[in-house]
């Protein structure tokens, strides 16, 4: 579930959503972090996460909206502000903890 | 037995199968009964993958028969039920009453806090309905009010509980593993 919402996370182009889907990673990491949560974290980030890995990105993702998720994911402003919010809102709030 | 009947044996890539945009809604409703009258079956439903089979099928009608909203948080209310065992009735839909308020009453509600509070004592029991209800809401791309919604009530559900934050972060990746093994090599 946690590489499913960072992937929505980097999907996502409304900032409002983008904030709630960030709030609920923190809550979930804040609890528990574990090896396999922090490679899916750090694949995530990714610029290229679909073609890097791709076996990964179609378990997550059914074959009919894989086109419209990979469109969204690159898109610059989106990754920006999804990077912003990893770094400044999950990761700060995690460590905070 | 029942699962078997519902998720294997009906002809859920057939053309003729769903056409109707209530059928995707009956069908969710079918599943909530069979699930919450017996308890067990929900093991076999999560470990033999059958919620990712209900999502395909839900899927399958939503591509078909573009659902309407409303029909959509009907699902979306029964998945949330299903996936707290029906404490999200009690605590929320209830007091929300979506089926007489706009979905921006809703999201005015939300943010108050007196109508929300209870969300905290929510107890996420199956995490497999939420992740279905995740796929719906983000890969079918739906209204963004809708989403707004439903991430305000998870996000509330998890923040003051580490029960229901530790059950959502929960890997299954290497039982997958194991039942796509088990189930190619004697199924």
């Amino acid at each position: 579930m946690v590489e499913f919402l960072m992937v929505c996370l980097r999907r996502e182009r409304m900032e409002e959503i983008k904030v709630r889907i960030a709030e609920i990673l923190a809550k979930i990491f804040t609890v528990s972090i574990n090896v396999s949560q922090l490679k899916s974290l750090l694949r995530t980030v990714r610029y290229n996460y679909h073609s890097l890995y791709p076996t990964f990105f179609e378990s997550l993702i059914s074959s009919p909206f894989r086109k419209d998720f990979v469109d969204d994911m690159i898109d610059f402003n989106s990754y920006s502000n999804s990077i912003k919010l990893v770094f400044e809102k999950i990761i700060k709030s995690v460590l905070s903890e | 037995m029942i699962c078997k009947e519902i998720f294997e044996i009906y002809p859920l890539n057939s053309n003729d199968s769903f056409q109707t945009r209530d059928l995707a809604f009956w069908f969710t409703l079918l599943t909530f009964c069979i699930i919450h009258q017996e308890n067990e079956i929900l093991a076999t439903f999560s470990e033999l993958g059958h919620h990712l089979k209900f999502y395909n099928a839900l899927t399958h009608i939503y591509r078909k028969d573009r659902l309407l909203a409303d029909d959509i948080l009907k699902i979306l209310n029964c998945l949330f039920n299903l996936a707290s065992n029906n404490e999200f009735y009690y605590l929320l839909e209830s007091r929300l009453n979506p089926e007489s308020t706009t979905m921006s009453e809703i999201l005015e509600n939300l943010h108050r806090d007196k109508d929300t509070f209870a969300a905290i004592y929510m107890n996420v029991s199956n995490e497999d309905f939420i992740y279905i209800m995740l796929k719906m809401l983000f890969e079918w791309d739906l209204n963004p009010e809708i989403k707004e919604i439903y991430l305000e009530i998870l996000r509330r559900t998890l923040e003051e509980s580490f029960y229901n934050a530790f059950i959502c972060s929960q890997v299954k990746r290497l039982l997958r593993v194991l039942n796509k093994f088990f189930i190619g090599s004697f199924g």
